[in-house]
């Protein structure tokens, strides 16, 4: 193994979770987020000696993964965002806990939002730093914190909807 | 009744993992890599080939006139150029850089990767098809004196039509697809870049 695959097995492990769950909550299915991750890391790869540590190596992959799920677009006609994936509802109804099922609806609510929305409230439910959040997506922090706000509101106000039901 | 923070909870309970491990994108990386080392040198091999056939018709096949030499000049600088140009743009785009930049940067990248390809696609493609042409009208001289004319003829309509064809029909196609599927691209992402927009309601 060289020098340069064992860096990026250490970079993988660190952060593949916040990864997919961005890829995941941007696209309700898990072979798209399964690709749009190898896609995101592909790039991480092709591009880890440029890397000048002008930000975090986080921030800098999440630049990466949010230009990979916004520059992917479906072959097929995009389903109602009120729909989930049958594929995640089948991946995720496997795990038959309670506490599964509310992910499942988590996740449901999540595809409810609009694009840009989805991306940020991933990062916030991953606990990312708004500073670093307002870095990746270009925005100011200030005007973030009310676009943040505004979201969490619209996700518990649907995910309340839901579980009335 | 669950708030923001119930949420977050259940968020961080959530067992749905990543079905990738890293040995795999590593491998897959390295595959893609040797598949494009692979493409790479056929697209070398291949120029150098038909370079080096130029070459050996041109020392080889004793031409009477001097339009001839010239038309296996201009055919052999156009191949270079036009392969020159092609390996510099595949490498432009596979470079990813601006997939570092914020999402408005890397939008305008697409832009301006996008208007390149379409001067090469355009004025550049034209000016290398008028020399390909006048290459090939230089080379029909020497033809219209050691043909019979007949054949002469069929052969210079032939070029002609096949000149016509690429030029009306098979570079439009490319143009139109490859534009098609960066506008697409610019699209999707300036619709979205207007909802991360401070005045987006």
């Amino acid at each position: 193994m060289t020098e340069k695959d064992s860096v990026f097995l250490d970079v993988f492990n660190q952060n593949k979770s916040k990864v997919f769950h961005l890829c995941y909550g941007y696209t309700g299915d898990t072979d798209t987020a399964n690709d749009l991750m190898q896609e995101t890391f592909i790039k991480v790869w092709q591009n880890m000696d440029k890397f000048r540590k002008q930000s975090q190596l986080s921030t800098w992959i999440y630049r990466i993964a949010v230009n990979t799920c916004l520059s992917y677009l479906r072959v097929e006609k995009r389903k109602a965002t009120d729909e989930i994936n049958d594929h995640t509802l089948e991946t995720l109804a496997e795990e038959k806990s309670d506490k599964q099922e509310q992910i499942a609806q988590l996740y449901k609510c999540i595809a409810q939002l609009e694009e840009h929305e989805r991306i940020i409230i991933t990062m916030v439910l991953d606990e990312v730093p708004y500073a670093e959040i307002a870095e990746i997506s270009g925005i100011s922090e200030g005007n973030l914190r009310v676009k943040i706000h505004r979201i969490k509101s619209k996700l518990t106000e649907i995910y309340n909807s839901h579980e009335r039901f | 009744m669950k708030d923001f923070e119930a949420l977050k909870i259940l968020w961080h309970e959530q067992r749905i993992h990543p079905a990738l491990s890293a040995e795999e994108i590593v491998s897959t990386i390295k595959a893609k890599q040797s598949d494009m080392r692979r493409r790479l040198t056929f697209q070398v091999f291949t120029i150098a080939g038909v370079l080096v056939a130029a070459i050996a018709i041109w020392l080889l096949i004793p031409f009477q006139t001097w339009t001839s030499h010239f038309a296996l000049l201009i055919i052999a600088i156009c191949l270079t150029y036009y392969f020159i140009v092609q390996m510099d743009s595949n490498r432009s785009f596979q470079k990813h850089e601006n997939l570092i930049a914020e999402p408005k940067a890397y939008i305008q990248f697409l832009k301006s990767y996008k208007s390149m390809r379409n001067r090469l696609n355009t004025r550049n493609y034209y000016i290398y098809e008028s020399c390909i042409c006048l290459a090939f009208a230089l080379y029909f001289v020497e033809l219209y004196f050691v043909l019979p004319l007949w054949l002469f003829l069929m052969l210079a309509l032939a070029t002609a039509m096949w000149v016509i064809y690429c030029h009306r029909v098979l570079i439009k196609d490319y143009v139109t697809k490859e534009n098609a599927q960066l506008q697409e691209l610019i699209d999707h992402l300036e619709k979205l870049d207007r909802q991360f927009e401070e005045n987006a309601p």
